[in-house]
C-alpha cells in the first residue's frame, strides 16, 4: 500500500477497528513517517477529547420512552378521520409532481396522436386528452392513498397488555415467562447443556420429566422448566433455542404491577389489624374478650401469612423467569431388541474371524498328528510299495 | 438504565418487536436510548430536538421491525436511521440556529488556573472546529471516534461506499487542519 491509502485507515487504527493485515501496515507506515505518527497522536488526542465530551453529556429525560409509546399508541388507535385527511394530503402533494408529468404526456401524447400528428391514425381510434388525463390523475390518486394508507396499519399484539399505558414511566413489574420446542441430536447431551445454560446465567433446572423410549421406533424426549434470573431471560432464550432445530418459540409477558400493590396494601392492613389486636390482648379485661381477640389475631396472623407468602411469590415471578422447554429426539434410537445392520454386520464378522481361528486350529493339530504317524505311515507306505513291487514284477513276464 | 447487549439479544428483541411485543420494544429502547441521544447531540447540539429524533428513531424501529433482515448489525440499522435523521435535520435547520449550543462543562482535573484556562480554550477550539464541518463530514467523524465503528459499518450506516466514507474522514481531518491554521488557534491537538 502507498502513503495514502494508509493514511486514510489512521483513524480506524486509533479506534482500533482494523484488521490484522491493515494494522501491520500502518505500524509500519507509522515508524517509517513522522507526519503519520503525529497524525496518530493528534487523532487520538481528537477521539479523547470527543470521548470525554460525550460522556458529559447527560442523559435523555426519564419521560422519553413514555413518549414514544404514547405516539406509537396514537398511531395505532388513531381514528380513521386521520389517516383519509393524510391520505388527502399525501394526495395532494403527489399531484405537485404528477401535474407536469401529465402535463408533458398530454402535450407528447397530443403531439403524436392528435389530429394531423406525427403518428396519427384514425381519428376515432385515439383517446381524447381529457380521458388520458382523467385516467393518469385517477391512477396517482388511488397509489397515493393507498401508500398513505400503509402506515396506519395496525400492528398484531401478541402479549398480555404488558407496558400498554403510555404514560408508564413508573417501575413496572412485569412476569416474564417463555416456551421453546426443540429437536436435538440427543436428548439427554442437551438436558446437560440446558442445565449449564441455566447454572451460567444463575438460574437452575427447576423440574425435568425425562421420557426415555419404551418401544422400538419411539423417541427420547423430556420436559423441563429452567428458571432464570429476569435481566438474563433474553439471552436464556437464545442460548436454549441453540441447543437444536426450534419447532417453536413464545413469550409471555405480564404485567403484575398492580397486584403487587394490591398484596403489599391488603398485608400492610393485616398486619396493622394483628398489631391492634395484640394490643387489645395486652390489656386488663373480661376473659371472654380476651377469648374472643386471641380467636381473632389467629386469623389475622394466618392472614398475614397467606398475604405475605402470595406477595413472595409474585415478587419471585417477576425477579425469575421460567422457560418451559421441551426435548426431542430427532431420530428413534436403536433398542437392545432390534439390533441395527451395522450391529449385525458387526457380530457376522466377528463370527467369521472366530470361525477361522477355529478351522485354523483344526488344521493344525491335524498337522500335528499327522507328524505323530510318520514313523506308522512311512511303514505302511514302504509295506504297500514292496507289495506292489512284487505283483507288478511278474505281471510282465506272464505276458510275454 | 441502559443495559448492555448483544447483537444476538438485540436480534432475539427485534423478532419480538416484529410480532408486537411490547416488553422486547422497551427493552431494546433502554439498550440504545442513551447512546442515540448522545450521538445525535453531539451531530445537533439541541436536546429537544435529539430527543424528538430519539424517539422517531424508535418509532422507526417499531414499524420496520417486521422487515429487519438480519443482513446488518442491529446496532448498524439503528445507527442508520439515525443516522438520515440527523442529517436531514441538519438539512433542513437554518444555519444559525446550529450555532446554539451549549457546551457541555468538561470537569477539568488540573488545577492550575492558567493551564485550566488554556485547557477550556483548547476545548472551545476543538468544539468550533468540529461544528465547522458538514453534517456528513462531522457524522463520520463520529461515528468512527465517538462511537468507535469501522469504515465498514460506517459505510452500511451512511448508506455510501466504503471510499466514500474514507474520502469523507480525509477531507474532515483536513478541514480540521486548516481552520486550526486558518484561525491560528492552539491546534497542537487537531
Amino acid at each position: 500500500m502507498t502513503h495514502r491509502p494508509i493514511s486514510e485507515l489512521l483513524p480506524w487504527y486509533v479506534n482500533d477497528t482494523l484488521t490484522l493485515e491493515e494494522r501491520t501496515a500502518v505500524e509500519a507506515e507509522v515508524e517509517r513517517c513522522a507526519e503519520c505518527a503525529t497524525e496518530v497522536e493528534q487523532l487520538a488526542a481528537l477521539r479523547d477529547y470527543m470521548l470525554e465530551t460525550d460522556a458529559a453529556i447527560e442523559g435523555p429525560s426519564q419521560t422519553l420512552f413514555a413518549k414514544t409509546l404514547a405516539r406509537i399508541e396514537r398511531e395505532e388507535h388513531a381514528p380513521r378521520r386521520v389517516g383519509k385527511l393524510w391520505a388527502s394530503l399525501a394526495g395532494l402533494s403527489w399531484l405537485l409532481f404528477a401535474a407536469p408529468v401529465v402535463a408533458a404526456v398530454v402535450v407528447v401524447g397530443f403531439w403524436a396522436f392528435g389530429p394531423g400528428g406525427r403518428f396519427a391514425g384514425p381519428v376515432s381510434a385515439v383517446a381524447p386528452p381529457e380521458q388520458l388525463q382523467s385516467v393518469t390523475l385517477d391512477s396517482y390518486s388511488t397509489s397515493a392513498s393507498a401508500g398513505a394508507q400503509m402506515p396506519m396499519a395496525k400492528n398484531k399484539v401478541e402479549t398480555n397488555g404488558a407496558i400498554a399505558a403510555p404514560t408508564a414511566a413508573v417501575h413496572r413489574d412485569i412476569a416474564r415467562t417463555g416456551a421453546i420446542s426443540l429437536v436435538v441430536d440427543d436428548v439427554e447431551h442437551a438436558i446437560n447443556l440446558a442445565d449449564s445454560v441455566a447454572g451460567q446465567r444463575g438460574g437452575y433446572v427447576s423440574s425435568l420429566s425425562d421420557q426415555t423410549p419404551q418401544a422400538p421406533g419411539e423417541r427420547h424426549s423430556a420436559e423441563m422448566q429452567v428458571s432464570v434470573p429476569a435481566e438474563r431471560f433474553d439471552s436464556a432464550m437464545i442460548a436454549l433455542a441453540n441447543l437444536g432445530v426450534v419447532r417453536s418459540r413464545s413469550v409471555n409477558a405480564q404485567d403484575v404491577t398492580s397486584s403487587v400493590v394490591d398484596l403489599t396494601a391488603r398485608l400492610d392492613n393485616a398486619r396493622r389489624t394483628e398489631r391492634d389486636l395484640a394490643a387489645i390482648m395486652d390489656r386488663q379485661g373480661k376473659i371472654d374478650d380476651i377469648l374472643q381477640a386471641e380467636q381473632q389475631l389467629a386469623q389475622a396472623r394466618e392472614q398475614v401469612e397467606q398475604l405475605a407468602g402470595q406477595l413472595q411469590a409474585q415478587q419471585q415471578s417477576v425477579a425469575l423467569s421460567t422457560i418451559d422447554l421441551t426435548l426431542t429426539d430427532a431420530a428413534p434410537k436403536p433398542s437392545a431388541a432390534a439390533p441395527s445392520g451395522s450391529d449385525q454386520l458387526g457380530d457376522a464378522w466377528r463370527a467369521a474371524v472366530r470361525s477361522v481361528g477355529s478351522f485354523t486350529l483344526a488344521i493344525v493339530s491335524a498337522a500335528f498328528f499327522i507328524v505323530a504317524y510318520v514313523p506308522y505311515i512311512a511303514l505302511a507306505l514302504i509295506l504297500v510299495w514292496l507289495a506292489w513291487r512284487r505283483f507288478a514284477g511278474q505281471g510282465p513276464r506272464q505276458i510275454e | 438504565m441502559e443495559a448492555q447487549h448483544s447483537d444476538e439479544d438485540s436480534r432475539f428483541l427485534i423478532a419480538q418487536i416484529a410480532r408486537g411485543d411490547r416488553v422486547a420494544f422497551e427493552r431494546l429502547f433502554r439498550a440504545f436510548e442513551v447512546r442515540l441521544y448522545r450521538y445525535l447531540m453531539a451531530m445537533l447540539h439541541a436536546r429537544e430536538l435529539a430527543e424528538e429524533l430519539v424517539n422517531d428513531v424508535m418509532v422507526e424501529v417499531w414499524r420496520g421491525a417486521p422487515k429487519f433482515r438480519n443482513e446488518s448489525k442491529p446496532s448498524t440499522w439503528l445507527y442508520g436511521i439515525a443516522y438520515h435523521k440527523a442529517i436531514d435535520a441538519l438539512r433542513k435547520r437554518k444555519p444559525a440556529a446550529a450555532e446554539l449550543r451549549t457546551i457541555a462543562a468538561v470537569p477539568d482535573p488540573r488545577p492550575n488556573p492558567e493551564e485550566s484556562a488554556v485547557a477550556t480554550d483548547l476545548r472551545s477550539d476543538l468544539d468550533a472546529a468540529l461544528r465547522s464541518l458538514s453534517p456528513e463530514h462531522r457524522a463520520v467523524v463520529e461515528l468512527a471516534l465517538t462511537q468507535g465503528y469501522s469504515y465498514q459499518q460506517i459505510s452500511e450506516i451512511a448508506g455510501c461506499p466504503v471510499n466514500t466514507v474514507k474520502t469523507r474522514m480525509f477531507h474532515a481531518r483536513r478541514h480540521l487542519r486548516e481552520y486550526f491554521l486558518r484561525t491560528g488557534a492552539r491546534g497542537e491537538a487537531s
